[in-house]
């Protein structure tokens, strides 16, 4: 038989302190600190048991970012050139620029992703809701992540019909502006009446009212904070603190 | 106890009846851009949800938009969009407030406003664009980007005029896109929403 203890959620908050101790480095370390933390945050995310979620996003996005930003920055900044190869010379104050923009972003996007790829978005908003945050802040960020599946399941249904009726995705871009409105009308009208019901019931459960007149406000007390994983999480944060004021004076 | 305008607006606007119509709003930011990308437009009209919900129920709204949009983007498809906050808060502010002055009434006021809010929108992007991306941007604009660096342009420059050539043309499209669907919103559903005079 299921305990209502098993009920409860952990928020490790380590994960948070991990994610803001990158950060702080990325905006206040210098670039050979960086290179130290982006291995050390590496060797975390890779141990991370999600950590095919952190490197998707990464690999997909910031990899190419990256590597155009080492050309762009590399051909066209005003320097002293570094690597000649053919007929392109790459500068050196490019690729040392492309070098530091590419660590920063790095480390940022792998710190938000170490964070988001190992807790979850319900036990994101319940402790959120538990630390004081506007429960109304909470439900929009709840309701438009539901919303995005549901209009483009719509979408599609709409794209579909639509196509069936003509639509030409090959022709001009001006006739494929028009296209835009067989598309966006139908959504838009169909969601936002929906919208203003939906703001209907919530005001008739009382939403506003009182805070445990939702679901969302009476499950607080069922978070269960890891305090030793904040502890850790906070003297992690306070050596990076203190390293970045250290490197004010060197 | 005195409050700021901030605070006023922000318990007017976010009450139990405009919250779904905030998160419909960013769910649909995010949408449309895909319905850009689905039948091959060079533009991005990510902000079309934004500017609605400016429109239809205030400027606070229009930033919680703008924002929930971002940080919607950023956790489930591109962790990038996080950092351009900045510029959706901008862009919804100044949405709501050339809504209250009138400009979604004409077809001509609503261009204008669109194309002053590309403006808008370049300058606060190229900041944020050339500091964390060192100009780049993995969009068809990159092109641009890459053209002033070779003449050149600093990468703030570079970014800045980029933003110039591309987000006037994109803000206004999305400022008309908006302005057609007002026109197309039955009364008897404008009239239940809090900025039905904007339309």
């Amino acid at each position: 038989m299921v305990t209502p203890e098993e009920f409860k959620k952990t928020y490790n908050p380590l994960y948070q302190y991990v994610a803001f101790s990158a950060i702080a480095a990325a905006f206040f370390f210098r670039i050979e600190a960086q290179g130290i933390i982006l291995f050390l945050l590496l060797l975390v995310a890779t141990l991370s048991k999600n950590r095919h979620r952190i490197f998707r996003g990464f690999l997909k996005f910031v990899l190419p970012l990256i590597l155009i930003g080492y050309i762009i920055n590399g051909l066209f900044f005003v320097g002293s050139p570094a690597v000649i190869i053919g007929h392109l010379t790459f500068k050196k104050e490019g690729l040392i620029f492309a070098t530091r923009v590419g660590l920063r972003l790095t480390i940022l996007v792998i710190s938000i992703g170490y964070f988001f790829a190992n807790v979850d978005n319900d036990t994101i908003s319940e402790y959120l809701i538990g630390k004081g945050a506007d429960r109304r802040f909470v439900y929009v960020y709840i309701l438009s992540v539901a919303m995005v599946q549901l209009l483009r399941d719509k979408l599609r249904r709409i794209y579909i019909a639509q196509s069936a009726r003509g639509l030409d995705t090959t022709r001009n871009i001006f006739v494929r502006i028009k296209y835009l409105f067989p598309l966006l009308v139908p959504l838009s009208l169909t969601y936002l009446a929906e919208s203003l019901d939906r703001g209907i019931a919530l005001k008739a459960a009382g939403f506003m009212a009182d805070k445990k007149r939702n679901e969302m406000a009476s499950s607080i007390s069922e978070i269960v904070i890891n305090n030793r994983g904040r502890t850790i999480g906070i003297i992690l944060f306070l050596i990076t603190l203190a390293i970045a004021f250290a490197q004010m004076f060197v | 106890m005195r409050h700021t305008i901030f605070e006023i607006n922000f318990e007017k606007e976010i009450t139990s009846s405009t919250i779904p119509l905030i998160a419909f709003g960013a769910a649909l930011n995010i949408v449309v851009g895909q319905t850009a990308q689905l039948i091959k437009l060079p533009l991005y009209l990510d902000s079309v949800g934004t500017i609605l919900i400016a429109c239809l129920v205030g400027p606070v709204a229009g930033m919680i938009t703008g924002a929930f949009a971002n940080l919607t983007l950023g956790f489930f498809f591109n962790y990038a969009f996080i950092f351009f906050i900045p510029v959706t808060l901008v862009i919804g502010l100044y949405s709501g407030i050339v809504a209250r002055l009138g400009a979604f009434k004409k077809w001509y006021t609503t261009l204008l406003a669109g194309v002053v809010q590309g403006l808008l929108a370049a300058l606060t992007s190229a900041p944020i664009a050339a500091f964390m991306f060192g100009g780049v941007t993995m969009g068809g604009t990159d092109f641009l980007v890459l053209y002033f660096r070779a003449i050149g342009k600093s990468v703030v420059e570079s970014v800045f005029l980029q933003g110039l050539a591309a987000d006037p043309v994109d803000k206004s499209l999305s400022f008309l896109v908006v302005y057609i669907l007002l026109s197309r919103i039955p009364r008897p559903i404008l009239l239940r929403l809090p900025g039905y005079g904007n339309a």
